[in-house]
């Protein structure tokens, strides 16, 4: 009677984290390349239970007599918890914003050999020497494409990670220091479908590439569940293996697709970047309305189930043994 | 209980949305007034690592149950996209067509009428007038809030000896006034309008110091080819009442929806108040 107690205070816990997961995923209704997480409620592990100081098992026909040890009675679970809060990776409607910063991420990748699911991220980071490449540990991904130059001149996100490259350096926009003979792309930024940086030359009129910049840094990552969610649109990667880089991924699957493993490659023409637009989140509002409801009535009737296990205590306690009562 | 503050978070993001939305809306018919639009980003999130032993097999994601902490507002972008032409047939009123900026430029004085530094400002406000005035020792072309334009060469402000009738501005900004050529208006081109500084007035900081050259920091848009200048006419706001309205109505729900979230959480706080309450 007691465990019972624990077992729904322990319900009520969980569906409390639940409201709050649920709760993340409405406040990021608006916030561009969010994936809604969904959480994955657990039982806690089963436990034998088993008679104390009684030996003697119920004698029934056909099963075992395992007399001389405690008799089991059966199995008890002892309540819930919130183990996981997994990440929806699917994509999210693109909306147009004509801004020439906002870059939507579409991508409709194949799963590999293994039948394990892919996505394609930006990658970006925090650099402190903007000269040289980021370091393979700072390098964080994002779906997120509302990004804006920064007062150096550098593509940043909104909160302040550098938008890399696929050489993993910083993609400078606006040369501020060299007002005369730097690169001053400024509002003519373009970025191709396939993420190649480029800009319209004033002098001759026609598209250049950006210097050092040839296409934006996007990586493809196996198994995106294994990233974790940092917060502030990022996950970082903790998984086994290595992220790929779209070029690698790209080259691998060609090979693969030549070598007759499949009959049409899984990759190349499945992905493409779309400027002036933005990817929205992938939250769906009903949905989470409904399961916040359903999280709110679970955890009502938790409590009842306290209250009610608190009046048979309260018997207990208070009635038995009453003497004239 | 944590939801309440992500929900409170997020509220607090929309209404800034909302208070930009409103400043959209109010200058649908500002001359020359580039919307903002808001974006929201996320916040950090929480990691929570108390878990049993034997969770770590069977999982999907890595140890450790990580729940967001709301959203914020992340930016509120310039949209340069260019606004509709507005035909006024005003000789002084000039509208740039394409990217770039008139700088404007003020002289402050001190209580004793010294001049003590020179105010420039970036504007697309091409509503200007002519006036004498008595610093320059002539007439002037100055906008509203009093700044006067200047010229593409050294970005001095142009004078005119005598308050000629017949002004023309050609498209490359060359101004002529009864045949009298006074050079081109100066057109800048600004890499980045975003990390300008909006000073009201319709009016941006073009952070040059007193007697610096504008060329020595912006480009000429009219040399890069990327701006023209039509006399007679005014860029109207590029602001779309649909589209503002719209954004108004995903804004509100948005609110609703996270009021809902606190409604909710409130009455999960509620119900563990009346655990013991018989």
């Amino acid at each position: 009677m007691i465990r019972g107690l624990y077992t729904s205070a322990s319900g009520m816990l969980a569906l409390q984290k639940r409201q709050e997961s649920l709760a993340n995923n409405l406040a990021n209704v608006n916030t561009p390349g969010y994936k809604q997480d969904v959480g994955v409620m657990r039982a806690f592990p089963e436990q034998l239970i088993s008679r104390i100081r009684d030996q003697e098992g119920p004698n029934i026909q056909g099963y075992p007599n395992l007399n001389e040890q405690a008799a089991v009675i059966g199995r008890l679970n002892s309540g819930v918890y919130m183990s996981e809060a997994l990440p929806m990776f699917t994509q999210g409607d693109i909306a147009e914003t004509r801004n020439p910063f906002d870059v939507a991420l579409l991508d409709n990748l194949q799963p590999d050999q293994d039948g394990n699911e892919r996505r394609l991220f930006y990658s970006v980071a925090r650099i402190e020497d903007l000269t040289q490449p980021a370091n393979a540990d700072d390098i964080r991904y994002t779906r997120n494409g509302n990004w804006s130059v920064n007062a150096d001149g550098y593509l940043v996100t909104p909160d302040g990670y550098y938008v890399l490259d696929s050489q993993n350096q910083a993609i400078r926009v606006n040369d501020v220091n060299d007002p005369v003979a730097g690169i001053h792309a400024g509002q003519g930024l373009k970025i191709s479908r396939l993420g190649e940086l480029q800009y319209e030359d004033p002098a001759t009129g026609t598209l250049e590439n950006l210097p050092n910049n040839q296409r934006l840094g996007l990586f493809v990552v196996t198994d995106p569940m294994q990233l974790v969610r940092e917060g502030t649109n990022i996950f970082r990667w903790e998984g086994d293996g290595e992220v790929e880089s779209l070029d690698v991924a790209e080259a691998n699957d060609q090979a693969a697709w030549a070598a007759g493993e499949y009959g049409a490659p899984r990759i190349a023409g499945r992905y493409g970047t779309q400027q002036g637009w933005i990817e929205r989140a992938n939250v769906d509002p009903m949905q989470t309305m409904t399961g916040m409801m359903s999280a709110l009535r679970a955890y009502e009737a938790n409590q009842r189930v306290i209250t009610t296990i608190d009046g048979t205590l309260d018997k207990a306690a208070n009635e038995i043994g009453r003497v004239n009562g | 209980m944590q939801s309440l503050n992500i929900s409170t978070a997020a509220m607090r993001g929309i209404q800034q949305a909302l208070d930009n939305t409103s400043n959209n809306l109010a200058n649908l018919d500002t001359v020359g007034y580039k919307r903002r639009v808001a974006s929201f980003s996320e916040l950090l999130s929480d990691s929570m690592n108390q878990q049993p032993e034997v969770d770590q097999a069977n999982r999907n994601t890595p140890p450790g149950l990580r729940i967001g902490s709301g959203a914020r507002l992340g930016l509120t972008k310039l949209d340069m996209g260019q606004g509709s032409l507005k035909q006024t047939d005003v000789p002084t009123d000039v509208m740039i067509e394409g990217d770039g900026y008139f700088l404007v430029t003020k002289k402050i004085k001190d209580g004793t009428g010294a001049i003590i530094q020179e105010e420039n400002r970036l504007t697309r406000n091409g509503a200007f007038q002519i006036e004498y005035n008595n610093d320059e020792g002539g007439y002037v072309l100055h906008t509203a809030s009093g700044h006067i334009l200047t010229d593409e060469k050294d970005g001095v402000p142009f004078v005119l000896p005598e308050p000629v009738q017949n002004i023309q501005i050609s498209k490359e900004g060359v101004l002529t006034a009864n045949g009298t050529d006074y050079g081109p208006i100066g057109v800048w081109k600004v890499d980045n309008p975003d990390q300008l500084q909006q000073v009201g007035n319709n009016l941006y900081d073009a952070e040059l110091e007193s007697g610096q050259k504008p060329d020595s920091k912006y480009k000429n848009a009219i040399d890069e080819g990327i701006a023209s200048l039509r006399q007679g006419a005014l860029e109207s706001s590029n602001v779309n009442m649909m589209e503002e309205m719209s954004q108004l109505v995903n804004i509100q729900r948005a609110y609703q929806l996270n009021s809902r979230a606190i409604g909710i959480s409130d009455q999960m706080m509620g119900i563990a108040n009346s655990i013991r309450s018989r």
